[in-house]
């Protein structure tokens, strides 16, 4: 089991920054590195304000050459399950990669909350990555080794760091979005 | 009011209690109550604003100053009668290569809670945000530097540093602390490479002078390793000055230092040493158990600042950090970081680590000396301009100096009557060790076009082997043109070869002046200081004048170089031939080269040698990044291949079978034959070493998850 963990400090409300990472990733996402597209393709909002969103992320890192026709690019990117409370202050989220789904568990939670007295947000985002060695099995010997490495690589690494990049990206939008409304 | 140190100590009490006593003992609320009445009479507000160390890389690391000690300073400034405090600090070089540096980010992290014990909200503020010019002198180190209006206008400026070692400078206390006032991010940059960081924090304090100082010495960071690697030590101490050269004097004695071992401070301790009738209350006794970094280290990190490229590389190399506060940015580093920070800064103290680091310091420092000698030598574009501000004060410079300069140097042109001319019409002669020269070229350009392009006041900026420098134009007529000013120039070694051993930039500041005529234009500048003792005398004249559809040029001068104790031993035993040989090529060339760089100037063509330090905030691009960039661009299409390097770092498991290295479409195995021996341990910590920092450098560049 590999845990991971990302903290980031940005200086908006962690409110504004969960409606932001909750509702503004086909925006953001495809700004980000390496990042084609982000869709989401199932959404369902409860009365209680609590929502749960499927999020296609389509990416497109370059690829060792061991890897040349063991990973396609439509078998790069993931499906984010997610499940927001309703005060927005934390998301329960499970990765389903396109590569290897049946041998990843991939989960974990983020949670929003108030930092800087009120002025802004400390957002963690954590999560563990399992991958299952039987099912590695099925691969061929030589891409075991590459295979394995790529993926956690692929989730301990480029998630994270595309999670910060989110994070990042939607502060500067609602600072954009702040200085139109407080312009005359 | 007179100046006054408090040392505030007890070993059973808390940091609160010590505040307060160093605050009552050093006459503190005294101190800053009229300030306040009188900004409240005024405006019937008032202002403060606190600079703490934010250098932390931990919560509770003793490099940043305790906020809870900041805080319970906010509600006493509050009970004053301040009617808003604040916290202030900007980004510094950190910012460039860790996450969550952001001012308000990294406050938030090492604890400041936005309000005080009192239940005060507080702001904490950037002060890069509210920047603007014209804060500083127009001649200074910080010229074109500006600084937060907030800080400039606030009516109590306070800078609460931690109590800590530092290998740049022996200690880092308020004066370092002071510099998280300036706006740009790369503070090592900006401030410390390009600059004398001594004059920098003293022209800040002229700028916007602190009001009151403090020391946070309740659990200070001490050992070898400095700022890197704080050790804490429960010190139970806070200081309190009226003035942070002071603290920081103080501060370093209760360290067993010597205050001037560090370049940061010096130039301000040397202005307060003599403060009338100084108040040092309490003990100056050195703190017990407290460990310094070596001389030896602070020294070596010295000369390794020289090397910029390279104290950029290694400064993120040898931080210890909290990674989930604030994880590299760039994997390169943190694999580096992983592997290199601890054994940087090993042993109880940190002793093992420096006495290592410091060789690597030296190492990295006598190759930026190979490499400035060869740049030179061969390749002058290789090296870095110099940055070097006016070190008098223009007004200091009475007119009576300026109007003797004419006076003065047009009867030593005499001295050269006489004296025949060489091939390339340059005179020369031996004056008291100095060497009195001229030379001429006809310039196939009309007066009037070669003066438009070639103005007389900036002759001295296009000679050869300018390596920079600042001029200050003190006087202008009718027209604009600049009549006086004061000039420092540096040029490379003269003669170059003297960079081969020990030869140093010629670094000279002058007073000048210009005047026009109707066909003849001429400037006459005299020496009046040299900074680092290069030089004795270089005076001079050049004079263009009109002569038929050309211009003439004509360069006299006076010079007299020190020569570095190699080149003066050698200058001893050489013969008067010899001799005489070596200054016509000396003098030839530097005519040659003058007089070609005016014509280029003359066509718009630019001269300037070496290359110029960014303006940009964050500086350039870091080593790391352009390490990334480099192998981006050279790795092959297709990429690497990352299974051979597993399988490298990996290595093989006992028994394994060997994996084929090919399977064809019939599905037979290939093999490779046994081929070279494996290499011995050296070789495969080598080949692991390279292939991680290969794959760092490509995750760097993006083209590696």
């Amino acid at each position: 089991m590999k845990a991971f963990r990302c903290l980031v400090g940005v200086r908006h409300p962690p409110e504004r920054v969960a409606l932001g990472v909750r509702d503004w990733m086909a925006e953001v996402g495809p700004n980000l590195e390496n990042v084609d597209t982000v869709i989401t393709t199932a959404r369902l909002d409860r009365p209680d304000g609590a929502a749960s969103l499927v999020n296609e992320w389509r990416v497109t890192p370059a690829l060792p050459a061991a890897l040349d026709g063991v990973v396609t690019r439509d078998m790069l990117g993931w499906l984010d399950h997610a499940e927001w409370a309703a005060d927005l202050g934390a998301c329960k989220w499970r990765i389903e990669p396109f590569f290897m789904a049946e041998a990843i568990d991939c989960k974990g939670v983020t949670r929003f909350e108030s930092a800087m007295g009120g002025r802004g947000a400390r957002v963690t985002f954590e999560g563990q990555l399992d991958i299952d060695p039987a099912a590695l099995a099925t691969l061929p010997v030589v891409w075991r080794g590459p295979a394995s490495i790529a993926v956690e690589m692929l989730i301990s690494t480029l998630i994270p760091r595309n999670f910060r990049k989110c994070v990042e990206a939607v502060s500067v939008l609602l600072e954009t979005e702040r200085q139109l409304t407080s312009a005359p | 009011m007179p100046g006054v140190v408090a040392i505030a100590h007890d070993g059973k009490t808390d940091g609160a209690v010590l505040l307060d006593r160093a605050l009552s003992l050093s006459g503190f609320r005294e101190a800053m109550a009229p300030r306040i009445a009188q900004a409240l009479a005024e405006r019937g507000a008032c202002s403060a604003i606190v600079v703490p160390a934010l250098d932390g890389f931990a919560a509770d690391s003793p490099a940043r100053t305790n906020p809870r000690l900041v805080e319970q300073l906010l509600d006493v400034l509050l009970d004053l009668g301040v009617t808003d405090v604040a916290v202030g600090s900007t980004r510094a070089t950190a910012a460039l290569w860790l996450e969550n540096r952001d001012v308000f980010v990294a406050a938030d992290l090492l604890g400041y809670r936005y309000e005080t014990p009192a239940g005060w909200p507080y702001d904490v503020i950037d002060l890069s945000e509210d920047a603007e010019p014209g804060a500083f002198p127009s001649w200074g180190p910080l010229a074109d530097t500006d600084l937060s209006r907030a800080w400039r206008d606030a009516d109590l400026r306070l800078v609460f540093s931690a109590n800590r070692t530092d290998d740049d400078d022996g200690y880092a206390l308020t004066l370092s602390t002071l510099l998280s006032v300036l706006p740009r991010t790369d503070k090592d940059y900006h401030y410390r490479y390009r600059l004398d960081v001594g004059d920098v924090v003293a022209q800040l304090l002229a700028a916007a002078p602190v009001h009151f100082a403090l020391i946070d010495a309740v659990v200070s960071g001490h050992g070898q390793a400095g700022g890197r690697r704080p050790i804490p030590l429960a010190t139970d101490t806070v200081i309190a000055a009226s003035d942070p050269a002071l603290a920081d004097y103080v501060g370093a004695l209760k360290m067993g230092l010597d205050p001037f071992v560090s370049a940061l401070a010096a130039t301000s301790l040397r202005a307060v040493r003599s403060t009338p009738d100084l108040a040092i209350l309490g003990s100056v006794d050195v703190y017990p158990g407290w460990v310094n970094p070596a001389p030896a280290l602070v020294a070596s990190t010295a000369v390794r600042r020289g090397f910029v490229t390279a104290d950029r590389a290694i400064r993120p190399v040898l931080q210890h950090v909290d990674r989930e506060l604030f994880p590299f940015r760039h994997p390169a580093n943190d694999w580096l970081n992983r592997s290199l920070a601890d054994v940087a800064s090993a042993g109880p103290t940190g002793e093992e680590g420096a006495a290592l680091l410091s060789l690597v310091n030296l190492a990295a420092g006598e190759l930026e000396k190979v490499g400035e000698a060869w740049g030179v030598v061969a390749a002058k574009d290789l090296l870095r301009q110099s940055d070097a501000p006016l070190n008098i004060d223009p007004d200091a410079v009475t007119g009576a100096q300026y109007d003797a300069i004419a006076g003065e140097l047009l009867p030593q042109t005499e001295l050269l009557r006489g004296v025949a001319a060489d091939s390339g019409g340059v005179r020369w002669r031996f004056d008291d060790g100095a060497v009195l020269f001229d030379g001429a070229r006809r310039i196939p350009l009309p007066f009037e076009a070669f003066t438009d392009a070639v103005p007389i006041h900036r002759t001295i900026q296009f000679m050869n082997d300018y390596a920079g420098g600042r001029a200050l134009a003190t006087a202008r007529d009718d027209t604009g043109r600049v009549t006086r000013q004061v000039e420092r120039n540096l040029y490379l070694p003269q003669p170059n070869y003297t960079a081969l051993g020990g030869g140093v930039t010629i670094d000279v500041t002058k007073i000048e002046t210009m005047d026009y005529g109707p066909r003849r234009q001429r400037m006459f500048w005299k020496t009046v200081r040299s900074e680092n003792g290069s030089a004795i005398a270089d005076d001079g004249i050049v004079t263009f004048e009109a002569l038929g559809d050309d211009t003439l040029v004509t360069i006299w001068g006076r010079q007299h170089f020190a020569l570095p104790p190699l080149w003066a031993a050698i200058d001893s035993q050489i013969t008067a031939d010899m001799k005489a040989a070596l200054v016509t090529e000396a003098y030839g060339r530097f005519f040659q080269r003058t007089f070609a760089n005016l014509e280029a100037v003359a066509e718009g063509r630019d001269v300037r040698i070496g290359r110029p330090w960014t303006e940009a905030s964050q500086a350039e691009a870091l080593p790391v990044e352009r390490v990334a960039d480099a192998v981006r661009r050279f790795t092959p299409e297709g990429g690497f291949d990352l299974s051979a390097m597993v399988k490298r770092v990996l290595g093989k498991g006992p028994g394994a079978t060997p994996e084929p290295v090919k399977i064809d479409s019939d599905g037979f195995r290939h093999f490779q034959s046994s081929g070279p021996p494996e290499p011995g341990p050296v070789g495969q910590a080598l080949t692991v070493l390279l292939s991680d920092l290969r794959h760092a450098a490509r995750v760097d560049s993006g083209g590696e998850r």
